[in-house]
């Protein structure tokens, strides 16, 4: 073989496996309506202005659809990034983390509880790919899916199917979405990521409202934890004490059954016995104070559009009081770099004038003058 | 003896020009049904015993071929 | 491992690599063990039949050398010998041809043995049990199903093929095992041929051969052709025939005869595929493997059909089985017989039909032990026989009707004609079973129903609009590919001869459509990623 060919062959195998690495970038989870919120909130990991992040709010769709970011930038000009994807597995948390301290310098975190319930932990494929999916190529995203295979088994064995080829397909998507391009055939999202222009703000319409009053659980007995629970939040701990972040948990409003509420108010107590900040919603207090009813919701357990707002008020002033003053809560309004969370603010206020405009017109039993 | 392999071949297959045929088993011309019925024919009219061992197609792949095998295997009784 | 498994993804670039990196001398033996990695990556203890069939056809090759070794130093020293003194050197001969028969024979019914065993005994016991459940006794035999070893019904047929080849001087005895068991276990080609002939290959396996980029590009481009086939289009029309053949009380009528057809081409597809796959790893090895197909839809006649159609096996057939059978001495008697009583012409076929109904019988049950492929391997016997005996037949038919015999039209119609015919005998081999076989066939001749064609009943197989349009385009290609090659084109060399840009746009594109359109992974179900919120 002579030098001019070796250099082709090269040349050939380089072309074709830059073809396949970015066929592997399009052809993953598919991008639609929903997922390509969580696409597009991922994609503010990498795209958004370097260490402009206070803070991010972890935790699965009911954060992705009740924190309004900018409710604590309009208020206190802090950035709290929501990094929420639906069913978001606890265990990959501080895999998630890892990835967002390589982008932005945050301070602290704030958990929601229901992560660490029974139903989430019992994760499933699409729900381990909404991050991995969509994490960049990297040692940490290699070590993350290791990670969520191995502890699924561990403690959810047949979860995943255990074939060496689906196991594989974590790592590079395109061994199982090859297909879709016959099957449901690609959106533009799958080739040109979303972008969210209210900081991560969910923007689907979200206007329905519960026909009636929700009950909304508050709920004060205390139910018990597992061991599993319990270990991942430790490990959620020494990670967290590791890389200096603080962090405030809260148990976001949403209704779910009994037994569910009770292990999350003694998820609620844990936290705080190891001396972590948490605002529980399933005390009727904390409900009553912050204003959040039954049409608050879209469904029994996701907060609509004037709910998210309700809550993200309430929410942003229960965080920035309870944020050591040390640097975490400077008012970055104004600052140099920040220019695009004033934006994306004016962007918010017109989709939510306009939203709840719509909500009124659709329920107007529920907007009645006086409410 | 040439006339008479002509006359033989002739008879199997009427269509075909052997004498101008270079390939007549690797060019697929003649069948394996065409070289059973020739050999039966070859034997008995030469009075020869054309073995398995023998079928090979450069022994039939030309006329001129034939004809030594023939004569190489009259030569040996 | 098989061609299609994600080691083989891996191990094979590696053996490759490995194979030109170690000194000429001993790539055979990389070969050697590559092969073994790959055989036993499927079955350790299985193996062990592949070895006895190695080693006893491996020595009874020796044997055979050593016997006509023997005889022919007893010819050159015929006058010296004393001991020679009552025998002619004719019965000396004799004696001597009989001893090596006896060896072929031991070692062919020793291996052939061992297939039939492994093979037909679930076959056999079952078919038994049928029969005495005639005379009242019902499961006398227990049913088994032994676990075949890899590749048995091919190597087998090579390594007995070898046997009669020393046996007949085609080709000298090997004298190093470790070589003959590459002969025998090459891993390209186990699982599914080539069947192929001693002399052809061994030598081309114990050479160290230089590497050659350009032969290296063109095996490259032969396996992504294979896999093409193999991934993209078989899977394909196997989501069709498969319904069809597995639920047949479902579908009846014309629907039946698309299915065989589809089932017939799928086939072609994944067997002509995987021999694409196993030429191309031997051409980059510098090894060149015979042909096993040669277009056989492109073939006027069924005895055509079959001379391009799995090649080597037809070839082992005919040298092996049928010209044995034919030529032997009870069948030359047995024409003489039929010439007298049926004269010359008819009488002269009657020997050679029968060979070749026992010869398509073995053809049939060698696919498989079932009473399909019985059926199976007598279809293409009768076809086969009546074409030759109707031929004068459809000759004065088509001058009569003023039909030209030489014309394009007249050589489409036979080769739309024979792949009918070709079809037809798929129902046999794609049936579940003989019955099942019979049930389609009878729906599709006895029900007419073209309402298939426009009311979706074919639409109706899981495959979507995108994959149709796909299965269309390439099969379309395989068709222009095939009338290339017909013309005596070759489709390679050409693409290869291409300008860089193009040439490299051909592979890209083909590597492209392979991994977005092939099937494998672990599948992807669009419901399975709905709307997975909390």
């Amino acid at each position: 073989m002579t030098k001019r060919q070796l250099l082709r062959c090269l040349g050939f195998l380089l072309l074709t496996a830059g073809m396949i690495w970015g066929l592997n970038a399009v052809m993953r989870i598919p991008k639609d309506e929903d997922t390509a919120q969580t696409s597009a909130r991922f994609r503010g990991l990498y795209t958004e202005e370097e260490d402009t992040w206070d803070g991010v709010f972890l935790g699965t769709s009911l954060v992705s659809r009740g924190w309004v970011s900018l409710s604590a930038w309009d208020k206190y000009g802090m950035t709290v990034y929501p990094m929420s994807t639906d069913g978001q597995p606890f265990v990959l948390t501080n895999y998630l983390l890892e990835e967002i301290l390589d982008n932005q310098d945050i301070s602290f975190v704030v958990m929601d509880l229901h992560g660490l319930r029974e139903g989430v932990l019992k994760t499933n494929g699409s729900r381990i790919r909404y991050i991995t999916d969509h994490m960049k190529w990297s040692a940490n995203r290699t070590a993350a899916i290791t990670r969520v295979l191995e502890w699924t088994d561990q403690y959810y064995p047949g979860r995943i199917d255990d074939s060496r080829i689906n196991r594989l397909s974590y790592y590079f998507p395109l061994l199982q979405f090859h297909s879709r391009l016959t099957k449901e055939g690609l959106y533009l999202e799958d080739l040109i990521w979303p972008e969210s222009r209210m900081k991560g703000v969910y923007d689907l319409e979200r206007m329905e409202v519960m026909d009636e009053e929700t009950r909304i659980g508050s709920y004060t007995e205390t139910g018990t934890l597992t061991e599993v629970q319990k270990e991942l939040l430790e490990e959620f701990f020494a990670y967290t004490e590791e890389k200096g972040l603080e962090v405030v948990f809260v148990k976001m409003p949403c209704d779910l059954d009994e037994e569910v509420l009770g292990v999350m108010n003694a998820l609620a107590e844990y936290v705080e016995e190891r001396g972590y900040p948490v605002l529980n919603f399933n005390d009727p207090e904390i409900l009553e104070e912050s204003g959040i009813r039954g049409t608050d919701f879209m469904d029994s357990k996701h907060l609509n559009a004037v709910g998210a707002r309700k809550f993200s008020d309430y929410f942003s002033d229960y965080l920035y009081e309870t944020l050591s003053e040390t640097g975490k809560r400077t008012d970055h309004r104004g600052e140099e770099g920040y220019e695009s969370w004033e934006e994306a603010s004016e962007n918010y206020e017109v989709y939510y004038e306009e939203t709840v405009e719509k909500m009124r017109e659709t329920y107007p039993e529920f907007f009645d003058p006086g409410s | 003896m040439r006339e008479e392999l002509l006359k033989i071949l002739n008879e199997l297959r009427p269509e075909i020009e052997f004498e101008k045929e270079t390939a007549l088993i690797d060019g697929g011309v003649l069948d394996s049904f065409d070289i059973v019925a020739l050999v039966g024919d070859l034997n008995d009219a030469f009075d020869i015993n054309i073995n398995i061992e023998d079928l090979l197609p450069e022994n039939f792949n030309t006329v001129d071929a034939m004809l030594e095998l023939i004569t190489k295997l009259q030569g040996e009784e | 491992m098989s061609f299609l498994s994600l080691q083989f993804l891996f191990f094979l670039p590696v053996t490759c690599f490995l194979y030109f990196l170690v000194p000429k001398k001993i790539r055979w033996i990389l070969l050697l063990g590559a092969s073994g990695v790959f055989y036993l990556s499927n079955s350790v203890p299985l193996a062990l039949f592949l070895l006895i069939t190695a080693f006893s056809t491996f020595q009874t090759g020796k044997n055979l050398e050593k016997i006509r070794e023997e005889t022919e130093e007893s010819l050159k020293n015929w006058g010296d010998s004393k001991l020679r003194a009552g025998e002619t050197k004719k019965e000396y001969r004799a004696k001597q041809d009989r001893k090596k028969r006896r060896q072929v024979l031991l070692a062919a019914l020793l291996n052939i043995g061992i297939l039939c065993v492994l093979k037909y005994t679930g076959f056999l016991f079952s078919s038994l049990n049928q029969a005495l459940a005639v005379l009242g006794f019902s499961d006398l035999l227990p049913g088994v199903n032994f676990l075949l070893p890899l590749g048995i019904s091919f190597y087998t047929l090579q390594s007995v093929g070898y046997v009669i080849d020393v046996y007949r001087g085609r080709c000298r005895a090997d004298t190093n095992f470790g070589k003959y068991l590459l002969f025998v276990s090459f891993f390209p080609q186990i699982i599914q041929g080539p069947i192929s002939r001693h002399s052809q290959l061994a030598h081309q396996l114990y050479e160290g051969h230089d590497f050659c980029y350009p032969r290296a590009a063109l095996g490259a481009q032969l396996i992504l052709w294979g896999y093409i086939k193999k991934l993209v289009l078989t899977e394909r029309f196997s989501m069709i025939t498969e319904p069809i053949f597995q639920e047949y009380l479902n579908y009846s009528g014309l629907t039946m005869l698309v299915g065989a057809a589809l089932y017939g081409f799928q086939v072609y597809l994944d067997f002509s595929g995987g021999m694409d796959i196993a030429r191309g790893i031997s051409e980059i090895l510098g090894i060149s493997m015979t042909e096993n197909f040669a277009r056989p839809y492109f073939a006027r006649s069924l005895a055509e059909f079959w001379r391009r159609w799995h090649i080597t096996l037809g070839a082992w057939m005919r040298d092996y089985v049928f010209y044995p059978l034919s030529l032997s001495a009870p069948f030359s008697r047995l024409g003489k017989r039929t010439r007298k009583w049926f004269g010359t012409q008819t009488g002269k076929m009657i020997p050679t039909f029968l060979a070749m109904f026992l010869t398509f019988l073995l053809v049939g049950v060698w696919h498989g032990a079932e009473w399909r492929y019985v059926a199976y391997g007598l279809w293409n016997a009768v076809i086969i026989s009546s074409s030759i005996l109707l031929e004068p037949f459809y000759k004065s038919a088509a001058k009569k009707l003023g039909i030209s015999t030489e014309g394009a039209g007249w050589k489409l119609f036979q080769m739309i004609r024979t792949f009918f015919l070709v079809s037809l005998g798929r129902f046999f081999s794609g049936a579940l079973s003989l019955r099942s076989a019979l049930t389609m066939m009878k729906s599709a001749f006895t029900v007419w129903n073209p309402e298939i064609f426009t009311d979706g009943t074919l639409l109706g197989f899981g495959l979507g609009r995108k994959d149709y349009l796909l299965m269309a385009f390439l099969t379309l290609f395989l068709l222009g590919v095939g009338v290339y090659q017909e013309r005596g084109g070759k489709v390679r060399e050409t693409v290869a001869g291409w300008k860089l840009p193009l040439r490299w746009g051909c592979y890209l594109g083909a590597i492209l459509i392979l991994a977005l359109f092939g099937y494998y992974g672990p599948g992807y179900s669009a419901a399975e990623f709905v709307y997975q919120q909390f």
